[in-house]
């Protein structure tokens, strides 16, 4: 396993991506200091994914520049990419060998998982699925963390437990975060800040910053905040 | 299990009845040849050739299968590398197995190495073929994930690419072993002094058929053995994760 290393600076200036003659996303750029969590929200097909994997480094054809301090990325991918071949706790052992019986049960605990280390995923629903991929990607102790939707698809109940369980594992701010969904509700409780991108090609239109600790969020205060979050505004600096 | 005991009870019966209406000389009973064999067994002619037409097996089937899967796996990986090798694939398919054999034997001698090349060359191209397919299946998101990790090459093959592949590799040995059993034998026959090919040839000139199914048939039955009690489990193990049908 790496060194559980500082939390990433992150640094994304781009200027265009386009796919040949399609232009996916203009103008973009923010930063994210050490250990804080950013939520990219806009409509679906601005480009949210598009940017996920620019910054996981999956796609380098692009103009701009895209720096990361900090060693460690993992990446929590919309449909979980599990080995279905391998148990939940084979899954995780995978990306991080060296990591002891100990602490992978520990971390599966903090998931929910504790009853699930031997199944294998064909048997998971999808909820418990994206656990595992997420459980997986905390294994590494990323320095750079992204989450691409993790509560799509997901029913209203089982994403409410899935933000509940990330709300502590944020707060902790071991890694700097990017997650990237179209529900304003997760990035109101969950985000530092969140981003606002346009309609596709996508441009950051406003920068939002959600100062209240996240276990300390009412549901008045994430009303207030996703208010923010639509209130059409002029774009500021992030 | 009953029913495979009972299917083959049902061949031994049908190749009784047979002998019992034709010649002797050309299909004996099955109780003859089983005499045969365990005489051949006693004095260790039998157990000598056996061994070893199944080390010249197992050396060419090794290198075919590792081989071909590299090869194969290079070429379902990478375009340009493929529409380079494929031709060569192609013509190698179709060049007859007794070709390559007469070829390896006039260029390399009548000797162990020619043998085995020339048997390892003519599984070669179908393991390729297999493998390619199972390459080309890869799931792309796998590698991307594996890519994002940073998962080392080697974890990387075992756990991610080896298991994909497997269904296509235990297709290739189903179909490679018996291909390969049956082309040792010609190698054997056309120029090696011992192994079951060797002894058939022996049989033919005696027109003894007898000592020829006392020769052959204990291969089968050793497949059959390993099939029933190696490679079934084998398969049921590694497709244990797999979702049961309804």
């Amino acid at each position: 396993m790496p060194p559980g290393g500082a939390p990433a600076r992150l640094e994304v200036a781009i200027k265009e991506k386009a796919y040949g003659e399609r232009a996916a996303l203009g103008s973009l750029s923010f930063i994210l200091e050490p250990g804080e969590v950013g939520a990219v929200v806009g409509p679906s097909g601005c480009g949210k994914t598009t940017l996920l994997r620019l910054v996981a480094g999956l796609d380098t054809d692009f103009r701009g520049r895209i720096a990361a301090g900090g060693a460690g990325l993992a990446v929590v991918f919309q449909e979980p990419r599990l080995l279905p071949w391998r148990s939940v706790e084979d899954n995780v052992r995978l990306v991080a060998p060296n990591a002891d019986r100990l602490e992978l049960a520990v971390l599966l605990a903090r998931l929910g998982l504790e009853d699930h280390a031997r199944d294998f995923p064909s048997t998971l629903s999808l909820g418990l699925a994206r656990r595992v991929a997420i459980a997986r990607a905390l294994a590494v102790k990323p320095a750079l963390l992204l989450l691409d939707e993790p509560f799509a698809s997901l029913d209203g109940a089982t994403a409410q437990r899935l933000a509940d369980t990330l709300v502590p594992i944020f707060e902790a701010k071991a890694a700097t975060t990017l997650l990237v969904s179209h529900d304003l509700v997760a990035a109101a409780r969950l985000g530092d800040h969140a981003l606002v991108l346009s309609e596709r090609p996508g441009r950051l239109v406003k920068a939002v910053g959600f100062p209240q600790p996240r276990p300390a969020r009412t549901p008045e205060i994430i009303a207030r905040y996703i208010a923010e979050l639509s209130a059409p505004q002029p774009p500021q600096g992030a | 299990m009953i029913a495979r005991l009972a299917s083959l009870g049902l061949l031994l019966l049908l190749w009784w009845a047979a002998a019992h209406i034709a010649n002797p000389r050309l299909l004996p009973g099955p109780l003859d040849v089983l005499a045969l064999a365990g005489r051949e067994t006693a004095s260790g002619a039998l157990p000598k050739a056996l061994a070893a037409t199944l080390a010249r097996v197992a050396a060419s089937f090794l290198l075919a299968m590792a081989g071909g899967t590299a090869l194969g796996y290079a070429m379902g990986r990478r375009r340009a590398f493929d529409s380079l090798a494929d031709p060569w694939l192609v013509i190698l398919l179709n060049l007859p197995a007794l070709v390559i054999i007469v070829l390896a034997y006039i260029w390399a001698g009548l000797n162990e190495g020619a043998a085995i090349a020339a048997v390892a060359l003519n599984k070669l191209p179908n393991a390729v073929v297999t493998a390619r397919e199972g390459a080309r299946a890869l799931d792309a998101s796998l590698d991307e994930m594996a890519t994002v990790f940073r998962i080392p090459a080697l974890r990387r093959w075992r756990h991610i690419v080896l298991p994909q592949l497997a269904p296509y590799l235990a297709a290739a040995t189903r179909s490679g072993l018996s291909l390969i059993w049956k082309i040792v034998l010609v190698v054997e026959l056309l120029g090696r002094p011992n192994g079951v090919g060797f002894e058939i040839g022996v049989a033919f000139q005696l027109f003894d058929v007898a000592r020829l199914l006392a020769y052959a048939l204990p291969f089968a039955a050793l497949m059959l053995v390993a099939e029933t009690f190696l490679v079934q489990p084998l398969e049921a193990h590694a497709a244990r994760w797999r979702p049961r049908a309804a």
